[in-house]
């Protein structure tokens, strides 16, 4: 059914051991097996319906295991749920990465009973960053899966009700997740008396409008309410001042679809995946230049590499013609291709690597990518879904993305490189949300690992052009008869020859 | 500008108090004051009072017999307060200075120029203003200089404790404020 | 030659003043003190600070002596944490946080002059920079501006903002005659939207667009429909918004800051004035927390304007049909032989206090009455001539016995006859303030009114107090009755009513009825809100006619700033005199025309509605050849052979002592005893026992806030104001304005 009948065989075993096997100078001892990660078994899927081949409704879930005996995890309790979501070793699939059992167990305070506010459990399906498309297979395929995860997080949270915040441009997904929530209530599996477990339980479905700005937690909660979708400092953390001021947890759809399964077969079962605090499995979405762009669940800890080859029929025009892969979404930075051979698709690998996971999107970039202006479409978008509230990202969003506009052209002065690059210094964790640190990590990225094409740029467009000052104008452009302040570069010396000349 | 010339020429009976260039001014401030308060009364009082906000020496260096001072002076209040923040700036630099400053001249202490809108005066402690770093250094001269002076006290700055949680915390009851753009007061709560 | 003096034998006239009691003798420090919280220790800069628990880190900051910079953080507004200027650095903190928005925590080490600190200081002043003009040289905000102050202070020493893009450019908004905006240099602090949202009422103002494109302005593309508009320029951290009227007429390093006291409602509102030779240039508020806070309405920043149009220069004098300038001395002459020609004697002689009588000129003119044999002191309003309904025997029966600040304490507040926005704007926000944050409920009863809060309706007429009194037909009885401290507002305008005495009698009674709540030690829940600034002061001096005066024919009527008075009340035959600075209906009254000093011209004293004495200060001299308004009548005094006895201010106010010791114990309030108050309420109700309920509705007391005296009527601003706000006939290049009744009726 799925595409994991590929072999690691199809591998060579050389390159493979390389990537996990440390160069060990002395070996004195056998080596301990090499646990490989990746290659999940048809029986390990969570979700069995994510291409969307099958009945998505409450008849066909059921008929893949959802909603089997939910009941008797709800009366397991909530002390329960959050230990058995702690031992699985989950984190937050949206990004942050944060351990699901912990940021639950947040809402069941000590003496939480005495608390009159309701309390809500907030799913974020509002999935907009550019390249990933995991939430929307689930609430396409598996809406139900999704219902139940709401159903077995809340009971663990004790919460009142669910909000479900999907993006206003997902329709289909919509109409499914709205389907399946009138299903379960017509199959008393929500309500007063879910699952007849006497734990009452709501769930509502709530469309957004499409900024990417409300898929931050405290935006969207903002965006619930009715206000714009302006994201909150924290503290107040949301446990505490969340949605209508309610104890709130705002959790991913994969976070909180994955929950029931989890429940259902164990959290040993599913830490038994992945790299130690790296656990679970994890759906990725493959896009850009490889041969058969896909979402696919996959082992954590997989491979990049491995991930690209086996799924997707490896990058367009071999390997070799990779430039470049984003393994986490726009929001993280780029890794070129000797580092895309090494690192394991999790948390820790990535961050080893100066890049993130993300929320799994890996957008793979072959040699025809215009690197240059692949980042500063990022810019672009940012710039676009800054929500204007602070400083720092309200004015750097823009001048960055200025700056990048004029970088694919190559328009600029080489020390500006510097300069732009100290501008998402200035910018990242300086703002009140992480879209700050979005919108300056591709950046850093690109000139972490692609200066000298930026550069080259820069040069080429300096021997067509003549010179250029900061800021992107013209020493030929500037009229003689005007005072032309001395801090515009003009008369700098460039940093590099052109390339060309 | 004519009038105020005739009018100084005037200079009969009852209008000799409007010509006035400016009577002494005093202002009780304790709510213990006495009725029809003395001068000498006053200046029985004031050691003592004086006494409990400074430290100071009240032998005061009377400078006002050689200052050269004109005269008129003296019979002037001056004010000693402490400038309250401007609203138009977040900085609340020069509030914490004591400053003494002069009442103004009643009946044509300044005038404009009608033809150019020149500012003139004949009021030569118009513009003076003096700053001090305490109350006491500000009475201290005064006293030093033979002025009147009152003091006026600072207000009691009171901002409660402010959170920014107090935006979003839960209100049991209907909203008062949405912040969406749409009036809910127009209904009856 | 110098000699050392003990002071108490110094020959000059030396110190007059006495050295301050301290204000803690004043009621405010018992009353309002909020509830004691725990205190927390934190370290910033290395220096220990004590807080109370629940401060925002800034304010622990401030506290420790720290100077954070700031743009969107303010005192007296709701926290946002948009401007990013303020950041700290805060042990084991990974990066900056924003200190306004971050709760002081026990124990936490703060540090705000470190490199960190610095360089992410430099970098927002840089990013606000960027999309902000140069313009400073034609900025109105220039010289007292944040962004100019701070980018000085705190930012970097050059630029590297060269983009050929450019700057943003953002297209003005249209937000009335009071303000004027120039979006380009709107740095989104959003300090404007707070303050319109939960200060003045005004939810329309907001944000629009996102991102860069983030712009502020009415939704939509409205007027600015509030009488504290004016505060937004004061908030504005950069020229944005400033002041229309005001637009390019001075620098603030010309002007002469003099701080004084408003006199266009009752509420004493502290302002500075800024002045530049004879002219008042604008008029600030001055902060103060036990009465305005930091606010000032719309007329009195704004009408200040009136001060130069339409004033009385010189004395005029009637002949035939035509007034015909004069010297003073002709002026009074004349007056003395109108008098004597008059005939009047005794209570034929009449004075008339009007809204912006000083309380000097008050006392001066009752003794000049007085000595002049007549008890006929009337009041500028209707049935002014007759003694009021509350009578002036008992302080707490006329004044705001719960004091401003008060208000925020109550939980239950009913307004009778009076909407608090138009009488007392500031004190409105208060109230607004209350029914935001806490869960104050208000019942109105009288004429409708959008208040900017929420509010039961209980009826037009005094009938549906005679309902609530009796807890019927409304649930804000029940709310009212089961609240801590409820509190009762009276409008000013019931005096004028003709059911005043029947609501009175009723409001008496229901207050001695539930003392238990209305009458503690600790509360009053009974005040009444006066609108107009000379009357507490007026009520406090006895300025009000005996029975028998009142129903003397005037044959003689002294006019001391009235200039509301129906011109069919005075008899054709009778000698009037105008005192006063502005040519408006008083003057055309007139037969002589004395012409007096403004507000702005005069120190003088003014009792507001809690019955607080505040003193007022000359800040230009009064134009031409008018006066000061005391030394007028003192003068007068002379020529009608009856001299009063104080020769300058110091007398006058000995006198005022010994009339009320309290018009001269300054800025404080005199805390009302509930045996005052209770034995004050059993002789109103005693006294208006008997009088009949009608159905008579109570009528607005204020049809047009932007015009309710001679200074505002003169004033240009305000009539645009009226123009733009009451008739709503569209202001400017708006075009588009709505229709008044319509509007009007979207209210009611």
């Amino acid at each position: 059914m799925l595409r994991a009948s590929t072999s690691l065989k199809s591998l060579p075993r050389s390159a493979r051991s390389k990537l996990v096997r440390p160069s060990r100078p002395f070996a004195t001892v056998a080596d301990p097996p090499v646990r490989r990660y990746g290659g999940l078994k048809d029986q390990d899927r969570i979700f069995t319906n994510a291409f969307c081949r099958h009945d998505h409704g409450l008849k066909g879930a059921q008929s893949r295991g959802d909603w089997h005996r939910t009941k008797d995890i709800l009366l397991k309790g909530d002390s329960w749920i959050i230990q058995t979501i702690k031992d699985s070793g989950l984190r937050g699939r949206g990004g942050a990465g944060f351990p699901s059992g912990l940021k639950w167990s947040f809402m069941n305070k000590p003496n939480w009973q005495k608390d009159p506010r309701p309390r809500y459990l907030v799913v974020n399906a509002d999935e907009g960053e550019p390249g990933t498309c995991k939430d929307r297979e689930i609430m396409r395929g598996d809406p139900h899966k999704l219902i139940e995860g709401c159903l077995v997080a809340g009971r663990g949270m004790n919460a009142s009700a669910a909000y479900i915040y999907i993006r206003g441009e997902f329709y289909q997904e919509a109409s499914h997740v709205q389907q399946a929530i009138n299903e379960a209530y017509a199959a008393g599996l929500l309500g007063k008396d879910a699952c007849g477990s006497g734990y009452s339980f709501d769930v509502y479905l709530h469309r957004g409008a499409g900024a990417y700005i409300c898929g931050e937690e405290t935006a969207l909660i903002e965006s619930l309410e009715g206000k714009q979708g302006k994201p909150r400092l924290k503290p107040p953390f949301p446990a505490d001042v969340g949605l209508f001021g309610c104890p709130t947890t705002v959790a991913n759809v994969e976070t909180v679809a994955v929950a029931p399964t989890i429940c259902r077969r164990g959290g040993a079962w599913f830490a038994g995946f992945g790299r130690e605090r790296n656990q679970g499995t994890k759906l990725f979405c493959i896009s850009g230049h490889v041969n058969n762009p896909c979402v696919i669940e996959e082992e954590m800890s997989i491979p990049l590499k491995e991930l690209i080859e086996k799924h997707c029929g490896g990058v367009r025009g071999g390997w070799d013609n990779l430039l470049g892969i984003i393994p986490g979404g726009c929001s993280v930075p780029v890794l070129p291709i000797d580092k895309c051979a090494e690192v394991l698709m999790d948390y820790d690998s990535l961050k080893d690597a100066q890049s993130g996971l993300g929320t799994g999107a890996v957008i793979v970039m072959d040699k025809s990518t215009d690197i240059i202006a692949a980042i500063a479409r990022f810019s672009s978008f940012y710039k676009h879904e800054s929500c204007g509230q602070c400083t720092p990202c309200r004015e750097g969003t823009t001048w960055m993305m200025n700056m990048m506009n004029r970088m694919v052209e190559g328009r600029g002065h080489e020390r500006e490189i510097d300069m732009l690059l100290e501008l998402t210094k200035q910018v990242e964790g300086r703002t009140i949300c992480a879209l700050g640190d979005a919108a300056a990590w591709p950046i850093q990225g690109l000139m972490r690992h692609f200066r000298p094409v930026v550069e080259e740029r820069i040069s080429q467009y300096r021997a067509a052009n003549g010179p250029v000052m900061f800021g992107g104008m013209l020493t030929s452009e500037i009229d003689d008869t005007l005072a032309v302040p001395d801090n515009l570069g003009a008369n700098l010396k460039e940093v590099a020859a052109p390339a060309s000349a | 500008m004519q009038a105020i010339r005739l009018l100084r020429r005037n200079n009969v009976n009852g209008l000799s108090l409007l010509n006035r260039r400016s009577s002494a001014v005093s202002i009780r401030y304790s709510s213990t004051a006495q009725p029809a308060l003395e001068e000498t009364v006053v200046a029985s009082t004031q050691s003592t009072e004086i006494a409990q906000t400074s430290q100071l020496d009240r032998d005061v260096f009377v400078a006002d017999v050689v200052s050269g001072a004109p005269t008129e002076l003296r019979h002037r209040s001056v004010r000693i307060f402490q400038p309250t923040r401007n609203t138009m700036q977040s900085g609340a630099a020069k509030t914490e200075r004591w400053r003494i400053d002069f009442d103004i001249l009643q009946g044509g202490g300044r005038w404009e120029n009608p033809l150019m809108g020149y500012a003139s005066s004949a009021d030569y402690m118009q513009g003076t203003r003096t700053s001090f770093r305490s109350k006491e250094d500000a009475i201290h001269f005064a006293e030093k200089q033979g002025w009147d002076y009152y003091v006026q006290p600072p207000t009691v700055k009171r901002i409660p404790p402010k959170n920014y949680a107090e935006n979003y915390v839960y209100k049991p009851n209907t909203l008062r404020i949405c912040r969406t753009k749409c009036p809910v007061r127009d209904g009856i709560v | 030659m110098l000699r050392i003096l003990p002071t108490v034998t110094r020959p000059s006239s030396g110190l007059l003043g006495k050295v301050v009691a301290s204000p803690s003798s004043s009621r405010r420090t018992i009353s309002s003190t909020p509830a004691r919280q725990a205190d927390i220790t934190l370290t910033v800069d290395g220096k220990e600070v004590t807080v109370p628990q629940g401060s925002a880190l800034i304010q622990a900051c401030e506290a420790a002596g720290a100077v954070i910079p700031r743009f969107c953080y303010h005192d007296r507004l709701a926290i946002a944490g948009n401007c990013r200027m303020c950041l700290v650095e805060v042990e084991r903190s990974p990066k900056p946080v924003a200190s306004c928005a971050m709760p002081a925590m026990p124990g936490s080490k703060v540090f705000t002059n470190t490199p960190l600190v610095h360089e992410a200081r430099e970098g927002v002043m840089e990013f606000l920079l960027a999309n902000h003009p140069l313009d400073c040289p034609i900025c109105d905000q220039g010289g007292e501006c944040d962004l100019q102050d701070q980018s000085m202070r705190y930012g970097a020493d050059r630029t590297r903002f060269h983009e050929i893009t450019g700057k943003r450019a953002v297209e003005n908004k249209d937000l009335g005659p009071l303000v004027k905006t120039s979006m380009n240099r709107c740095i989104q602090c959003t300090r404007c939207v707070r303050f319109a949202n939960e200060v003045a009422g005004v939810e329309e103002l907001g944000t629009t667009g996102r991102g860069n494109d983030l712009q502020i302005g009415m939704y939509v593309a409205k007027t600015m429909d509030s009488e504290l508009s004016g505060n937004v320029v004061d908030l504005c951290p950069v020229g944005a918004l400033t002041s229309k009227p005001y637009a390019f007429h001075a620098r603030p390093w010309e002007l002469k800051n003099t701080e004084s006291v408003d006199v266009h409602d009752a509420l004493g509102s502290n302002i500075r004035v800024d002045s530049r030779g004879v002219q008042v240039m604008r008029v600030q508020p001055r902060t103060n927390d036990d009465v305005n806070e930091e606010w000032i309405s719309d007329k009195t920043r704004y009408s200040y304007d009136g001060l130069r149009f339409q004033r009385l220069t010189t004395p005029l004098v009637k002949r035939g049909d035509r007034f015909v300038p004069a010297s003073w001395e002709d002026a009074l002459s004349a007056v003395a032989t109108g008098l004597a020609a008059s005939g009047a004697t005794g209570d034929e002689i009449q004075a008339v206090a009007g809204h912006l009588a000083d309380t000097e000129s008050l006392v001066a003119l009752r003794d000049l009455v007085h000595r002049l044999g007549s008890d006929n002191l009337t009041l500028d309003q209707n049935a002014g001539t007759s003694s009021p309904v509350h009578g002036i025997d008992v302080r707490s029966n006329y004044l705001f016995n719960s004091t401003i600040p008060g208000v925020e304490r109550a939980d239950a507040i009913l307004l009778i006859g009076t909407n608090p926005r138009h009488e007392a704007a500031v004190l409105n926000s208060r109230i607004r303030k209350s029914w935001l944050h806490t869960g104050l409920e208000v019942g109105l009863i009288g004429a409708r009114a959008d208040t900017t809060y929420g509010y039961e309706y209980l009826g037009a007429s005094a009938r549906a107090l005679s309902d609530f009194v009796q807890g019927k037909g409304s649930k804000f009885a029940e709310k009212f009755a089961a609240a801590e401290r409820p509190l009762i507002i009276v409008g000013s305008a019931l005096t004028e009513h003709q059911d005043g005495a029947a609501v009175y009698n009723m409001l008496a009674k229901y207050v001695l009825a539930n003392k238990a709540k209305l009458l503690t030690p600790d509360w009053t829940g009974l005040s009444i809100l006066q609108r107009i600034a000379s009357r507490p002061a007026a009520y406090d001096v006895g300025f009000v006619p005996s029975k028998k005066a009142a129903s003397a024919k005037p044959k003689f009527v002294y006019l001391l700033n009235a200039d509301e008075v129906d011109p069919k009340s005075i008899p054709q035959d009778a000698f009037v005199v105008y005192q006063g600075h502005h040519g408006d209906l008083g003057a055309q009254l007139a037969d002589v025309c004395l012409p007096g000093a403004a507000y702005t011209e005069k120190s003088t004293t003014w009792v507001n509605t809690e019955g607080r004495s505040q003193l007022g200060r000359a800040a230009v001299p009064p134009p031409g050849a008018s006066r000061e308004d005391w030394k007028i009548i003192r003068a007068l005094s002379e020529y009608v052979g009856v001299p009063l006895p104080y020769d300058n201010v110091l007398a006058l106010r000995d006198r005022m002592w010994e009339v009320s010791p309290t018009l001269v114990r300054y800025d404080i309030t005199e805390p009302t005893s509930t045996d005052i108050v209770l034995a004050g309420l059993a002789q109103l109700a005693e006294k208006t026992n008997g009088a009949k309920v009608g159905d008579q509705p109570l009528k607005r007391a204020v049809e047009n806030f932007y015009q309710t005296d001679v200074i505002s009527r003169a004033s240009v601003t305000m009539a645009q104001c009226t123009r733009a706000f009451v008739k709503g006939e569209g202001y400017g290049f708006a075009g588009l304005g709505k229709q008044g009744d319509k509007a009007e009726a979207a209210f009611a």
